[in-house]
């Protein structure tokens, strides 16, 4: 049929295209995960452990910020009675954004808008 | 059958490519807007909802408006219409397209338009307002698109087809009321505040849309051999003669409730539109021309020689059309926040980049309906 | 024929009976208010014995707002964004003319969000990211703002403010214990929720010198309750039946001799 020929170039046109992020990083060599630079106050602990942490921190801040602000609420129980603010509780110990928070979300290519309002971790990205 | 769309002259070609360059340009100018702000647009803390809104409130009466052609064919058995019920379906649908866009362009934070959906509030008229409009254009694709296929196998629509037809109705009418709501139940916006908004709403739609649907239909019967019997246009026209007739009506009685009661809070809206108020009057020459148009087009539709008349009654329908557009696409949603909670006069213009983005929602809009339209000529060229 | 008649009167009446409904279904969901109204034990308002004020006292209750919320000084005319600012008597109470009075205009009140009873705005949010809580404060999740503006036009008393810029550029300081805004949402006055948690009073009144009084209107021996109490006071288009929280004491000129 005369659409043959059509269809195959509409194929590997759609092929190229979605296959394009592979040939365009073709030769780039892969940078290993960044390690998280841990600045924190000696003596102080944290809320919950580095592995909960890390699988879990943006749950926690999104309850937390909906608990915070629209229920009043100021202890998380979970966190045994911890004061709940991510600004108090993580940012004054984690005040490193750059190592602590900007290296993985950069790597993961996350782009968190938690900045633009709560800035107090001191430097901008 | 939509591969329909993608075949034509050199003219649908050339229209196809001035939509797509117009769209573009409207996307740059979005992506500008998006990272600097609706700040780029003629909007202000006082008069804080502009063009857009407008736009979108206006064009939900040309979606409503499909009723118009549906009630005559499905209750009065009015077969001359056949030919525009999917017509008329397929504008309600782009008229949705380009609604829910303008909605999306007035947001602040685009991003977050799903928390509509997962925070759902039945308090809110606009989370009725959006799933009345959702609901709405499913129907109309999905009743558009099998009655075409329908027609294009040469069988009778499905039943359940014909079900959803007559839902349709009352739904129409839904959203138009809906959207009425979205003003008439603000404390302290005295303008809108109005029982009779929707209705109003209703009417000013009923005129408009149809006008627009007849325009639409000659331009097509002449340029793209449309199949359409003049009985059609003139009974139609006749509906758009009798919805500009209430619309007229129920504005004036607005303006004998304002002027009559010489409450301040009811005349100042209407004394800003026509005479201005503190020396601003950024909107009397739109107000103007919509009473002009409006006298005109009613006369030349109601003057029944006029009406049947094919050379007359194009310009009878685009009169009445821009006097509908001007009075609830401009005048309505911008008069409405004048004056402010102060007391206070704010003129609105919008700015350039607030029209790019405009036009650019329109274009998606024509798009989409000359898909639509091209698809149900070819399948009507193909059948005969 | 006339059983299709019949069966098209019915359909009119099934079509009416559904419009009808779906026109009241919002006034259902008005009635489903926002969590929070009925049943509360403490009610915070406001009361504003605004003859002890001058215009240069609201510009200091007004830094004191704007500077510790962080609220940008916008420049460009209707960008602005306000928590809390002055007003001519004759713009706040435009209802109250005085035709003969010396010169309303010379009069200037602090206004600001009213923490209404019946809160238009939040009536309007289509997601609840204006809310009422339980204590009377009209709440904004700046999270869930999605900048559709509804609350501004719903607000009669102009309370509102939108960020058409973004507002980090016209700070030139940034306090470090409040956040700022993000482009695109609406903001306002929240009481000071930050500091009712600590039990303070709001800036404003702290600012005030004493001439405005916060408390808890719903305990009737409060101190605002114990100036309502004892004087006349209005409140801001009261007619709407918004029932504003911030009162204003309505004291003659005699007050001053």
């Amino acid at each position: 049929m005369m659409k043959e020929k059509e269809i195959m170039i509409g194929l590997i046109f759609f092929l190229a295209l979605f296959t394009a992020p592979f040939w365009l990083n073709v030769g780039n060599s892969v940078t290993a995960a960044p390690e998280v630079v841990i600045s924190a106050a000696a003596g102080e602990e944290c809320l919950f452990s580095a592995a909960e942490m890390r699988e879990r921190h943006m749950q926690i801040l999104d309850e937390w910020r909906t608990v915070s602000v629209r229920e009043g609420k100021t202890l998380d129980l979970s966190a045994g009675g911890a004061h709940i603010g991510f600004e108090e509780n993580c940012l004054t110990c984690h005040a490193n954004r750059e190592e602590f928070c900007d290296a993985c979300h950069a790597y993961t290519a996350v782009n968190p808008d938690c900045w633009d309002c709560h800035h107090s971790a001191g430097a901008k990205s | 059958m939509l591969e329909k769309a993608l075949r034509g002259g050199k003219v649908y070609y050339a229209w196809l490519a001035l939509l797509l360059a117009v769209i573009a340009a409207g996307v740059l100018a979005w992506l500008y807007q998006l990272r600097h702000g609706l700040g780029v647009t003629g909007m202000t803390r006082d008069v804080s909802w502009g063009l857009y809104i407008a736009q979108f409130t206006f064009m939900v009466g040309v979606a409503a408006s499909a009723v118009m052609v549906a009630v005559p064919y499905y209750f009065h058995n009015h077969k001359v219409f056949k030919p525009v019920v999917i017509l008329g379906e397929f504008l309600a649908v782009s008229a949705v397209v380009v609604c829910m866009l303008f909605i999306f362009v007035d947001l602040g934070q685009p991003a977050r338009v799903l928390n509509v959906l997962l925070h759902p509030s039945p308090h809110s008229v606009m989370f009725w307002d959006m799933c009345v409009l959702a609901g709405y254009l499913l129907l109309n694709i999905t009743i558009g698109w099998t009655m075409l296929s329908a027609e294009k196998k040469g069988v009778s629509p499905p039943r359940w087809a014909h079900g959803l037809s007559i839902a349709a109705i009352p739904w129409a009418v839904s959203i138009h009321t809906v959207t009425a709501f979205l003003y008439a139940g603000l404390p302290g916006r005295h303008y809108w505040l109005s029982a009779i908004m929707a209705a109003r709403f209703l009417a000013s739609a009923f005129a408009a849309g149809p006008a627009l649907l007849i325009l639409i239909c000659l331009l097509l019967r002449r340029r793209a051999g449309l199949r359409l019997e003049d009985g059609a246009v003139t009974s139609l026209a006749k509906v758009v003669a009798y919805a500009m007739a209430a619309n007229v009506f129920f504005f004036l009685l607005e303006v004998f409730t304002a002027t009559y009661s010489g409450v301040p809070a009811h005349a100042e809206s209407l004394s800003y539109l026509f005479f201005g108020l503190e020396g601003l009057h950024a909107l009397t020459p739109f107000m103007w021309a919509a009473a002009f148009l409006a006298f005109a087009g009613l006369t030349l539709l109601i003057t029944p020689r006029w009406r049947r008349s094919l050379t007359l009654l194009p310009w009878g329908l685009a009169a009445v059309f821009l006097a509908c557009w001007l009075d609830k696409g401009v005048g309505l949603v911008l008069a409405g926040f004048v004056p402010s909670p102060f007391g206070e006069v704010h003129d609105y213009s919008p700015t350039g980049i607030e029209i790019l983005i405009l036009l650019g929602v329109y274009a998606i809009g024509a798009l989409v309906l000359t898909a639509l339209y091209k698809v149900v000529i070819a399948v009507r060229h193909e059948e005969a | 024929m006339s059983g299709k008649k019949i069966s098209r009167r019915r359909f009119l009446g099934l079509g009416g009976a559904i419009l009808a409904g779906t026109a009241l279904l919002p006034a259902f969901g008005a009635a489903l208010l926002p969590p929070g109204g009925g049943g509360q034990s403490v009610r915070y308002g406001m009361v504003v014995d605004w003859r002890r004020l001058t215009a240069e006292d609201i510009a200091r209750m007004s830094r004191a707002c704007h500077e510790g919320h962080n609220v940008p000084a916008v420049t460009e005319p209707g960008h602005e964004v306000k928590w809390l600012w002055g007003e001519s008597f004759d713009r706040v109470f435009p209802e109250w003319e005085a035709p003969y009075a010396e010169d309303p205009r010379a009069l200037s009140l602090p206004v600001l969000c009213n923490h209404c009873e019946s809160p238009p705005c939040c009536r309007v949010c289509p997601t609840e990211a204006t809310f009422k809580r339980a204590d009377g404060v009209v709440m904004m999740d700046y999270h869930r703002c999605i900048g559709c503006r509804f609350c501004m036009a719903a607000c009669p008393y102009g309370a509102r403010s939108f960020n058409f810029t973004d507002p980090r550029r016209y700070l030139d300081e940034i306090r470090g214990d409040y956040p700022t805004r993000a482009l695109g949402v609406v903001e306002k006055c929240d009481f000071c929720e930050e500091r009712l948690r600590l039990g303070l009073e709001p800036l404003c009144a702290e600012a005030s010198g004493g001439a405005v009084v916060f408390g808890d209107l719903a305990d009737p021996d409060s101190a605002p309750r114990r100036l309502l109490a004892a004087n006349f006071s209005l409140r801001r288009k009261a007619e709407l039946g918004t029932g504003p929280n911030v009162h204003y004491l309505w004291r003659g000129v005699e007050a001053d001799a």
